[in-house]
């Protein structure tokens, strides 16, 4: 087969979608749900930019089809704050100082999300080992453990 | 976007060996597969993805056979098993040492054996356990050991209609404990330039059983039989560890390239060689793992 | 002064966008009817182009345009005009861009670029500035040939691109002065900014009218914007640059990369946008890069360590085209003595062409790579004489008041105070050179200090648009890139007007309407737009009073604003806060308030002699800062940690105290990646680790790094609320001071990073 009919859940929303099989999971959430958050820096399973969530275990979506995700629930950076609210782990990353330029960010904090659901409360080592595979450029690190600690922390969310 | 293909996914067994045999490009994970299909080094006109395939996805332990870890396990997994750290940790911390949280969510042991590279985490431990592979084609499925499946870099035994189908793996003795280190440049996210893995037997101080294992040393990932065979049997006391060193490193046939140098690696070779004996020996004697 | 904004550590302004992902960077531009763009890049680091063909491709359905060098010849660049925007005669290293395609899909564009055929005629390669420097192999034959618009000085029938020289005194005679003459050779590998996002642009073309927009990541619009009219032939103002968000920058976009690529298809499409974006591959082969370097260092110095004499040649790697190498070259001429008292100094510095992608501005502009070699022969001297490192700088450096090799008289210096709290924040005082842990790791500590200036002469200028609820928009064009700018400039914007920090937005940047600022580089942007900023605040106040002043019915010289309240001498009641000036109605049916101010350095500068450079003001603000490194070598293995830093950086004074320590922090393990990972790897031309896991920039795991800062504030007289820049100066001196710990830990003198744990182990010094 060429192209395949998938359903999938971004967010909370479902969506059908005929798609080529060649269409990276990332490509789909940019391209064809215009979900611009999720990032694009290496294609090759190397920077992390592009993680997502795919049925709560975080991958990189330019490593996976599209077709791959039929019947899976997607969570992006997108679905982070709700009615208006920012995710504690959004507003720890502010208030730590975690962001410079920005582009690592919603990898960053997919991968994050899933390190707390994990571990609810990570130390630094864990917090190093966990996200491991997502580089950032500008900050140094140290201020997004700082801000992962914050965040567990914080009250969980509902 | 990667170059159009056409995808099959099976969950028949047979029919994913007959399709490999028809030239589909089997993935499993694929997290070497689009890595390089992406880069334009691979351009198939079929790919077989096999993660249909449900009991290729199963992975068990039993005291009298050991592990068998269906082909499609990933990294992530065995990471997470506790079992495999009490009993295999080795093959944890070479697990848990590939790429990053999120290739090992997707990447397969499987995947990493298949692959064939010299530099595979998974392979010294696997090698140094003695893991047979369960390999499964069209006319019927054969056992072959770990140690001789590579025959070159990036090649394996596998016919064209084969699959890596399970990987068994037998229980470790009682008494015995094991190690693999990793020697990167980076600390993370990064191949190894030299693994070394040792499995270790005690008897008290006599060593019952060695095995050494490494990656990046040869083509191929490879034993250091030698070595083991001279230390088989032996007061591990009246041995030198620098001796050790020197010579399971006169085993490997390491190259130079823009990496590293072949001198460069020998060296690094009988110190890592060293410390992964050490490292194994405390353990055996700390009596866990 | 009673500061209420600035000197707080604020919230960035732009982190809620980015921690929703809703920031719009270069690639999540898309335009209806857009086209994919696809480069055909040269196999080859060096041949002549015999054939492109093109038909293949063409067939191919759904792509819409093909195009090669020959449909478009015309060279550009901003110093001097020697780079094809698609080669057209011959390639100059690998990577570079043959032909474009621009199709219905990204996938069609890049399957058609496949089809491209080129018949090369392979060259000799030159790979290394050795080789360069035979120049039996010349990359540009003819220097001559080429229109040089901007300061480059390249030398016929060599592969000298660019020169430089420093003189002071007289240098034989200060090495006769001199006790100890030391000589030393230190080398940089080529490096990759790395950003996280690659090179992106959108363009489309207006075929009637000419005019060209151009959606990009783009640091320096108006540095940008002459450059694309020129190699396009079109009036200034039909070339737009609109502005999207960067994905790092830290030099790598300041050359225009995917700009003109994008234009020139554009060109070709009937109006249709073209959307091209580099690869991660595509990044690292043709992209932007720091040139390697080659420094000699000849010192003289008395027995007591007073320095004499230093003379010193630089050798930069510049790569295929000039860009911005002369550049770099002028301002690490400048540094290349680093912040001390030389009564003789001589520097030469020399831009070789090489068949590799393209040296340009990097984060420091030059000074990492000469604080490394003059850090390392301070070290060296100072092992020479027996004398304490820190002891050996603190005894040379510039202070207030000293004459520096470009013969200015310093003021507001800070070096001293910043090595001695570096110096404190590792312990320096109470430790050896090196030691040996519990678990048996070599350790040691070392130093290091810079001085870097920022470009002059630069002009930035800002419009305040005050609407008409009292909130503030602000126009201008410092390039947001992690750095922070936009939240510095709000904050004194804030700071002046008495208007809260969230009622104060900036407008986006579009050369459309933006106000002209140079460029953001060379960490200028908290200087000049904040002086600029408070330029135009002055005139928002100044049209605030007089209409207040028109409504209370009194005479504008009796009104003041304080604390952002409008109010009339001696009458209390006759008041009105900034924030509530819609209510107060004085706003209704009156002309905009809108201040505009502008910032220039042209008046203060004195132009450097070309040949000494002597200048009594080269720059309207050096940037010194010192660091201090705790690393551990296992000698079984020649791994390296770096364990601690300590640094100190006279900011002047910190407008947004945690933006200043980001921009330490970040560096701090960038400088790590530098010191110790980071390499571009060439082999005859061929790139051999273009990709994120051979080119290893530092991981989580690579990070952990205990870090102590100190924001040393020694005022900027010329400076807004007396800050100075701090974009590039914490990258400076962290490879300096890595390398002068491992070399204090192992005792040994490497001399090139990165330092490899082959090199600890064999001792490979070059
Ligand atoms: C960023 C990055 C970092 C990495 N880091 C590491 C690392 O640190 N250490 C390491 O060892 N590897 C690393 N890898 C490589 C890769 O992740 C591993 O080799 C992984 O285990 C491959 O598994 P997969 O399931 O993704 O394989 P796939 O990509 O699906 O397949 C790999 C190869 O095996 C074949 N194959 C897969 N399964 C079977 C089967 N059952 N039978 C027959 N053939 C099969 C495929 O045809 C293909 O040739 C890294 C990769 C990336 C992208
Ligand atoms: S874009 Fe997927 S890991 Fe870099
Ligand atoms: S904030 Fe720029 S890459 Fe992380």
């Amino acid at each position: 087969m060429k192209t395949l009919t998938i359903q999938v859940t971004v967010n909370g929303e479902a969506f059908c979608k005929t798609v080529g099989v060649n269409m990276t999971l990332l490509e789909f959430l940019r391209e064809e749900l215009h979900l611009t958050g999720t990032k694009l820096g290496c294609n090759e399973g190397e920077c992390g930019a592009c993680t997502v969530l795919v049925d709560g275990k975080p991958v990189n979506s330019c490593l996976m089809l599209a077709v791959e995700a039929d019947g899976a629930e997607i969570f992006t950076v997108e679905g982070l704050a709700k009615d208006g609210t920012l995710h504690p782990l959004q507003e720890a990353f502010i208030e730590a100082g975690a962001v410079q330029c920005g582009f690592c960010t919603p990898g960053m904090l997919m991968s994050a999300k899933a390190l707390l659901d994990k571990y609810p409360k990570p130390t630094a080592q864990q917090i190093r080992k966990e996200l491991e595979g997502n580089i950032c450029r500008c900050t140094g690190y140290d201020r997004i453990v700082k801000a992962i600690i914050l965040a567990s922390e914080m009250n969980k969310e509902g | 976007m990667l170059p159009q293909f056409e995808l099959y996914r099976p969950t028949n067994l047979l029919e994913a060996c007959r399709l490999k045999a028809q030239g589909a490009v089997v993935v499993a994970g694929g997290t070497d597969v689009y890595v390089a299909m992406h880069g334009g080094k691979l351009r198939p006109q079929a790919l077989v993805d096999i993660k249909g395939i449900a009991d290729m996805q199963e992975a068990t332990y039993d005291q009298n056979s050991g592990l068998t870890i269906g082909a499609l396990t990933t990294h992530r997994t065995i990471e997470e098993w506790e079992l495999v750290k009490q009993k295999y940790y080795a093959l944890f911390e070479g697990c848990s040492q590939v790429g990053s949280v999120q290739i090992r969510q997707r990447g397969t042991i499987g995947g990493n054996i298949c692959n064939g590279a010299p530099s595979a985490d998974s392979v010294g431990p696997l090698l140094v356990f003695g893991a047979e592979c369960l390999v499964v084609g069209e006319k019927g499925q054969r056992k072959v050991p770990l140690a001789g499946f590579f025959t070159g870099p990036k090649k394996t035994i596998l016919a064209d209609d084969e699959l890596l189908y399970k990987i068994l793996v037998p229980p470790p003795a009682p008494n015995s404990a094991s190690a693999y280190i990793k020697y990167t440049r980076r600390r993370a996210m990064d191949l190894a330039l030299l693994g070394v893995s040792i499995y270790l037997a005690l008897d008290k101080s006599r060593i019952e059983e060695l095995r050494i294992a490494f990656a990046t040393a040869a083509p191929t990932p490879m034993r250091a039989y030698q070595t083991e065979a001279k230390l088989r049997g032996k007061d591990y006391r009246s041995i030198s560890l620098a001796d050790i060193g020197k010579m399971a490193a006169a085993e490997a046939n390491p190259r130079s390239s823009w990496r590293a140098s072949r001198e460069f690696r020998l060296r690094l070779l009988e110190q890592l060689v060293q410390q992964a004996f050490t490292t194994a020996l405390q353990r055996a004697e700390g009596g866990d793992l | 002064m009673d500061l209420k904004v600035v000197g707080k550590p604020v919230a960035r302004k732009d982190a809620i966008e980015k921690v929703t992902g809703q920031t719009k960077f270069g690639a999540d531009i898309d335009l209806p009817g857009q086209l994919y763009g696809a480069v055909c890049r040269s196999t080859y680091p060096h041949a002549t182009i015999k054939n492109v063909n093109t038909e293949m491709a063409l067939k191919l359905p759904g792509v819409r345009a093909v195009i090669t060098g020959k449909d478009y010849t015309k060279l550009y660049g901003q110093f001097i005009e020697d780079q094809p925007v698609i080669a057209f005669d011959k390639v100059r290293y690998q990577g570079e861009p043959v032909a474009l395609v621009a199709a219905e899909d990204l996938l069609t564009a890049q399957e058609a670029a496949r089809l491209i055929e080129i018949e090369y005629e392979p060259l000799p390669v030159v790979n290394s500035i050795d080789e360069a420097l035979t120049n039996e192999t010349l990359l540009h034959e003819d220097w001559s040939k080429y229109n040089i618009p901007g300061a480059c000085h390249p030398v016929q029938n060599t592969n000298i691109g660019d020169t430089f020289t420093l003189r002071k005194g007289d240098i034989e005679q200060g090495f006769k002065e001199s006790d100890l003459v030391v000589e030393n050779k230190f080398s940089c590998s080529m490096l990759q900014h790395t950003t996280i996002e690659t090179h992106t642009a959108t363009a489309y073309v207006n075929q009637i009218t000419g005019e060209i927009t151009v959606y990009t990541p783009a640091q320096s619009p108006f540095t940008i914007r002459p450059v694309l009219a020129k190699a396009f032939n079109v009036p200034l103002e039909k070339i737009r640059i609109i502005c999207t968000a960067i994905g790092g920058g830290f030099g790598s976009k300041y050359e225009v990369r995917a700009e003109p690529l994008a234009i020139a298809l554009a060109l070709f499409t009937n109006g249709r946008p073209v959307k091209l974006q580099f690869s991660r591959e595509e990044e690292f082969m043709a992209s932007v890069a720091r040139a390697p370097a080659q420094i000699h260092l000849k010192t003289g110095v008395k027995k007591d360590g007073t320095l004499v004499a230093q003379q010193v040649k630089i050798y930069w790697d510049t790569g295929a085209y000039v860009t911005t190498g002369p550049r770099v070259n002028y301002n690490a001429g400048f540094a290349a003595c680093g912040p001390y008292k030389i009564p003789h100094a001589w520097v030469d510095g020399y831009c070789l062409v090489t068949n590799k992608s393209l040296g340009t501005a990097y984060r420091g502009f030059g000074v990492p790579e000469v604080a490394c070699a003059h850090e390392f022969q301070m070290d060296c001297i100072a092992k020479e004489l027996g004398l304490d490192p820190l002891e050996l700088r603190l005894k040379n450096v510039l202070e207030e008041g000293d004459i520096s090799v470009t013969g200015e008289v310093m003021q507001s210096i800070a070096v001293k105070e910043c090595l001695e709290e570096a110096a404190k924040n590792i312990g320096w005082y109470d430790k050896p050179l090196n030691w040996t842990t519990q678990d048996g790791k070599l350790a040691g500590k070392g130093i290091a200090c810079f001085c870097k200036l920022t470009g002059t002469p630069s002009t930035t200028s800002t419009v305040l648009k005050l609407n008409e609820n009292g909130s503030l928009t602000i126009q201008y064009s410092g390039r947001e890139m992690g750095q922070g700018v936009t939240t510095v400039i709000p904050q004194m914007a804030a700071e002046a007007l008495g208007i809260s920090l969230d009622k104060i937005h900036m407008a986006p940047v579009d050369t459309a309407y933006s106000p002209y600022d140079k460029t953001t580089t060379s960490s200028r942007s908290t200087f000049h737009g904040g002086n600029a900023v408070l330029m135009a605040a002055e005139q928002i106040k100044e049209q605030l009073l007089d209409l207040a002043a028109k409504y209370f019915q009194v005479s504008p010289s009796q009104m003041e604003y304080v604390d952002g309240v409008i109010r009339c001498k001696g009458e209390p009641t006759k008041a009105i806060h900034i924030e509530d000036i819609e209510a107060s109605g004085i706003l209704k049916e009156q002309p905009p308030v809108i201040g505009n101010g502008t910032y220039s350095t042209l008046n203060l500068y004195y132009k450097p002699d070309p040949l000494t450079r002597q200048s009594k003001r080269p720059t309207v603000m050096w940037m010194f800062g010192a660091q201090a490194a705790i690393t551990e070598v296992d000698p079984a293995t020649g791994c390296i940690k770096l364990k601690t830093i300590g640094a100190a950086h006279d900011v002047g004074y910190a407008i947004n105290p945690v933006g200043c320590l980001q921009q330490i922090e970040g560096p701090i393990i960038m400088g790590l990646g530098h010191a110790l990972l980071e390499e571009m790897i060439y082999e005859n031309g061929i790139l051999r680790n273009g990709n994120m896991v051979d080119y290893k920039v530092p991981t989580f795991q690579d990070s952990d790094v205990e870090m102590k800062i100190t924001l040393v504030e020694k005022q900027h007289p010329e400076g807004p609320f007396g800050a100075k820049g701090i974009g590039e100066p914490g990258i400076c001196p962290v490879a300096a001071a890595i390398v002068n710990s491992v070399n204090a830990a192992c005792e040994a003198n490497l001399n090139s990073i990165p330092i490899k744990p082959e090199h600890v182990l064999f001792r490979k010094e070059d």
